[in-house]
């Protein structure tokens, strides 16, 4: 008589099904970012991405727990190394310079999307102006 | 902007080519220019030096600027994520310039 139960084989693919469903969650954590990146709220703060990164790694760590395969292990450290990376590119990478914007608008005479002069002066002449600095497009 | 008499210009150091299709693609209602070769971006210290492939670019900012010149409201983004909600934007425009727009001539 056993006491000790063996892991039955529907037991071992459930914990298999867990380590991989763990790696499934954390490849489209970052898609849902870009799926919410016309809400200001999501894009800036990263909610999605960062609960979908943390229930796979729960779901790694859960894996992990009943099953001391070598492999299983592994994707814990993938998820940990995801993890950090994830971290460096929203708060390292991402970062912008900090900025020093005057407190007077500055005039310029610029060319606008048909070519034509647009200098700043002449619409304020008109009314108020928000100018909206991107990034570009390409 | 247009309620209150005012304008909406939009910057980038994209060429002109690329504003024409940007403004197309989108149907944009207000004018893109084109800030390449003109330091316009140091003057208003908005500058992310080689932040595209070795370009320097716009950090991406709104400003307020109220008829006489003053920048009465900014928003300056801190990080490529971050993006000012069009809602804070609309409701800066509405408590500068409220229900009585300057006069447009």
């Amino acid at each position: 008589m056993n006491t000790v139960s063996a892991p039955t084989e529907p037991a071992a693919r459930r914990r298999t099904a867990l380590a991989l469903l763990s790696l499934v969650v954390l490849v489209l954590a970052p898609f849902t970012w870009l799926w919410t990146l016309d809400q200001p709220f999501l894009r800036a703060s990263g909610l999605t991405a960062w609960v979908g990164i943390a229930v796979a790694l729960a779901l790694a760590f859960a894996a992990a727990r009943v099953d001391r395969r070598g492999w299983v292990r592994a994707i814990v450290v993938v998820q940990l190394g995801a993890l950090a990376l994830f971290v460096w590119g929203f708060f390292g990478f991402a970062r912008l310079p900090a900025t020093a914007v005057p407190q007077r608008a500055v005039d310029f005479t610029l060319p606008d999307q048909e070519g034509r002069p647009v200098t700043l002066a002449d619409e304020l002449a008109k009314g108020p102006v928000l100018l909206v600095f991107f990034r570009g497009h390409w | 902007m247009k309620r209150v008499g005012g304008e909406v210009l939009a910057l980038s150091t994209d060429e002109g080519q690329d504003a024409r299709r940007l403004v197309a693609e989108l149907a944009l209602p207000f004018r893109v220019l084109s800030t390449r070769g003109i330091p316009v971006l140091a003057d208003y210290g908005l500058e992310h030096v080689e932040g595209h492939e070795g370009e320097s670019i716009a950090v991406p900012a709104q400003l307020l600027v109220r008829p006489d010149g003053v920048i009465a409201w900014r928003y300056v983004s801190r990080s490529l994520n971050a993006r000012v909600d069009p809602r804070e934007t609309l409701a800066e425009i509405e408590r500068e310039f409220g229900s009585t727009p300057p006069a447009r001539r």
